[in-house]
């Protein structure tokens, strides 16, 4: 009996392992991966991707919004981690995302099929949106997505602590770097502009507050590398050398609590922000955009932008559209919740933002206006290659003492090969 | 078929004689090999398929991205032939990548080998609580790459005056270091998180290789004069060890190749410190997205090494002498005999 027993214990537990494996790789087939959402209307199902915001309240607006939508069955993905790559494989797969937001829209993506065109939708009303808010979803003369919120992001300071050193609003590059080695002191830094000493953001906003911003206006050339360029980021490095910059946060420039906390004086921030730092320091905030670098410079605030698109295999394209435009066109009151009800945000329809109340006194309506001025996006065709080289280059001028005229050279001889390669 | 294996004349005897193998024997053998090969196959089926599947159809698959313009696609039609691999021999990000990985691996290698043969070296002298310091050593290596990062990064490493590193320098008077934003101190971190998070996997390793060594030859050496100390591991216990160190090298240098988790996660952005890896990881996974860029990058990587594992187990490998000299393992059989 026992060989029997034996034998056919084997093939039980073979088949168990058989069914098994089946019963897995059925149920991996399936299609439900987490979301939330959906509220039975008609006969359409999309998907619609989300990354994951900070402020508490987001998720569930979004998903009471879709159980509200009327036309189809809105299923929320709220995506945890690197949302850029799991929506990136995705749109290769070709299932499970039907419409998404996205904040790094890029040519070889468009021009490879993988969003739909949403110029019909777009090419109505793109009057009521500032040229700021079109060129991040502009590529090749067609619009790829709906402006959902635009971040503004500049310096912010503690008054308290500058008046307190005896240092006035730096009205220019050379002044703001040589406030932050002034107001360096204890267990207090100038500025905390990164964990990379400034290296990411400062580069870029040198560039446009000098004055030839990265690219030229039709994107053909790379025109960051100018003697004024040069001087700033020259006067960074000082500024770097002499300790004044705050590195080796727990968490980087986005996250308010190391400016709260008073280890710094003068800030990095995005507008997103401004409560949290509100809550945290009253009156003790101020803000300012980059002064101006050199003798024909001007003020910059840099922009990023978070936008609403549809996926060129989507499962009912049509649908996706029609959603998308409902939710981030159509529906105001749903957008000026989502800009200022959980972090602060600004709406990138003109109308939208004149009517958020929330935006239109006190620090809010400082950063605006300084935005609706002195705004800027360098667009999709500053490709994140570009932006790596530039980093790197301001990185070694920082870190490892590099001659900054050289450096900047290489990089924009870099930038300038890949922006090449994207006209190809 | 046991009930049949067990009744064959001759299983379990003590005298062998193959002349003495009856005829009978041969049917339950071909039932068992005919048995087996069903088994061979159900069992290495999902394997294979596995293998093929995640494997061979994405090495397949890389191969022909790395000849094609492919950015954001991975059914691109531009041919650009050889376009993305000569690319490299002018980037100088990625010989840069090289060249870190080069720095790190002459500080890994070396250090984590001392230190682990080191422990092991003490631990297996222990006469009580061996166990105990064993599984102490080993724990760290249950402890995720990226939890490690992060503790060293928040906590024993912050740039903060309340780091754990720079409190512990204040005592002394000595101001914050910002130890990920300078050189060369981001190595104290990247090195040290990686000797906390491997050396016990291969003390453990040692001490396979330690318990392996007769203790007759240490016997051999006392009467010899030798009874402990350097000469004793110099002559007796590092030549005996001449396998597991080989092992042990070939797997730090893979391992350093393949650094990916605490330079991501500690130094993201610092060019001076970015791994090949982590650049190859830019390039076709992150914001950039260009897959024949990436794919020939990855085979640039694996041909380099795998040219590194074969000089290394040529010039340094297991016996890798005697396995060049086989008239002197003869000959040694020879006297055996």
């Amino acid at each position: 009996m026992a060989p029997t027993s034996s034998r056919f214990s084997r093939r039980a537990l073979l088949t168990g392992l058989g069914a098994g494996a089946t019963t897995l790789a059925l149920s991996a087939c399936g299609s439900n991966d987490g979301g939330t959402g959906g509220g039975g209307n008609g006969g359409t199902s999309l998907s619609q991707w989300y990354h994951q915001y900070g402020e508490d309240g987001v998720q569930q607006a979004v998903t009471d919004w879709a159980k509200n939508y009327g036309a189809a069955d809105v299923r929320v993905e709220w995506t945890l981690g690197d949302y850029a790559s799991k929506l990136s494989s995705r749109l290769l797969s070709g299932s499970g995302v039907d419409v998404f937001e996205n904040n790094g829209i890029d040519p070889a993506s468009a021009r490879k099929g993988l969003y739909a065109d949403m110029s019909d939708v777009m090419d109505p009303i793109k009057d009521q949106y500032s040229e700021v808010a079109l060129k991040p979803v502009t590529i090749d003369g067609k619009i790829w997505g709906i402006p959902m919120i635009t971040d503004p992001q500049l310096l912010w300071y503690r008054p308290s602590m500058l008046e307190e050193a005896g240092v006035a609003v730096p009205t220019t590059f050379d002044e703001l770097m040589q406030a932050g080695i002034e107001l360096t002191g204890g267990n207090r830094k100038g500025f905390f502009v990164g964990n990379d000493g400034g290296a990411g953001v400062f580069s870029q906003a040198i560039a446009v507050a000098a004055g030839p911003e990265l690219l030229n206006d039709d994107n053909t050339q790379v025109t960051f590398d100018t003697p004024d360029v040069v001087m700033g980021l020259t006067a960074l490095q000082k500024a770097y050398g002499a300790g004044a910059m705050l590195t080796g946060a727990p968490t980087d420039f986005w996250d308010p609590t190391t400016f709260n906390a008073g280890l710094a004086a003068i800030t990095w921030q995005g507008m997103w922000a401004l409560p949290a730092m509100k809550k945290a320091l009253g009156d003790d905030l101020g803000v300012m955009a980059v002064p101006p670098v050199g003798g024909s410079g001007k003020q910059a605030v840099l922009v990023s932008q978070w936008n609403e698109q549809v996926a060129a295999k989507a499962s009912d394209v049509e649908a996706a559209k029609a959603m998308a435009k409902a939710q981030w066109v159509d529906d105001a009151e749903f957008q000026k919740t989502f800009a200022v009800g959980f972090g602060f945000h600004v709406p990138p329809k003109t109308a939208t933002a004149e009517a958020t109340t929330e935006l239109q006194d006190g620090l809010a309506k400082q950063v605006v206006d300084l935005t609706n001025q002195w705004g800027y996006t360098a667009g999709p065709y500053w490709a994140p290659a570009m932006g790596t080289a530039l980093t790197d280059a301001a990185t070694r001028m920082l870190t490892n003492g590099a001659d900054v005229a050289s450096e900047l050279a290489a990089a924009q001889k870099t930038c300038q090969q890949t922006l090449d390669s994207l006209a190809s | 078929m046991s009930s049949s294996t067990a009744s064959a004349p001759g299983r379990g005897g003590t005298s062998p004689a193959p002349s003495s193998t009856p005829a009978s024997a041969t049917a339950p053998r071909a039932a068992t090999v005919k048995g087996s090969r069903l088994a061979f196959w159900v069992f290495v089926t999902p394997f294979l398929v596995g293998l093929v599947l995640f494997t061979v159809v994405p090495i397949v698959w890389s191969t022909g991205l790395s000849f094609f313009e492919a950015r954001g696609t991975l059914t691109p039609t531009r041919f650009v032939g050889l376009g993305n691999y000569t690319h490299f021999l002018t980037d100088d990000a990625f010989t840069n990548s090289l060249g870190t990985f080069f720095v790190y691996a002459l500080f890994i290698v070396p250090v984590t080998m001392a230190v682990s043969l080191g422990l092991a070296v003490l631990v297996n002298g222990l006469p009580r609580f061996q166990a105990f310091y064993r599984s102490a050593l080993f724990l760290p290596v249950a402890c995720s790459y990226v939890v490690g990062s992060l503790v060293w990064k928040l906590a024993l490493f912050s740039g903060l005056p309340s780091g754990v590193a720079n409190s512990a320098l204040g005592v002394f008077g000595i101001p914050p270091v910002s130890w990920l934003g300078s050189s060369p101190y981001w190595w104290i971190v990247l090195i040290s998180v990686r000797l906390w998070l491997q050396v016990g996997f291969y003390v453990v390793l040692f001490l396979a290789g330690l318990q392996r060594i007769p203790p007759v030859l240490y016997e051999a050496a006392m009467l010899d004069g030798i009874s402990a100390g350097f000469r004793r591991f110099r002559y007796i216990t590092w030549p005996q060890l001449r396998p597991t160190v080989a092992a042990v090298l070939l797997l730090l240098l893979v391992a350093a190749f393949q650094a990916f988790d605490e330079f991501l996660n500690l130094v993201p952005t610092n060019p001076s410190t970015r791994p090949p890896l982590v650049y190859l990881y830019n390039v076709a996974l992150g914001a950039q997205r260009d897959f024949g860029l990436g794919s020939a990058g990855a085979l640039i990587l694996t041909t380099i090494m795998v040219v590194v594992a074969l000089l290394q187990t040529r010039f340094f490998g297991f016996s890798a002498a005697e396995d060049r000299n086989g008239t002197s393992r003869r000959r040694r059989g020879g006297v055996q005999a």
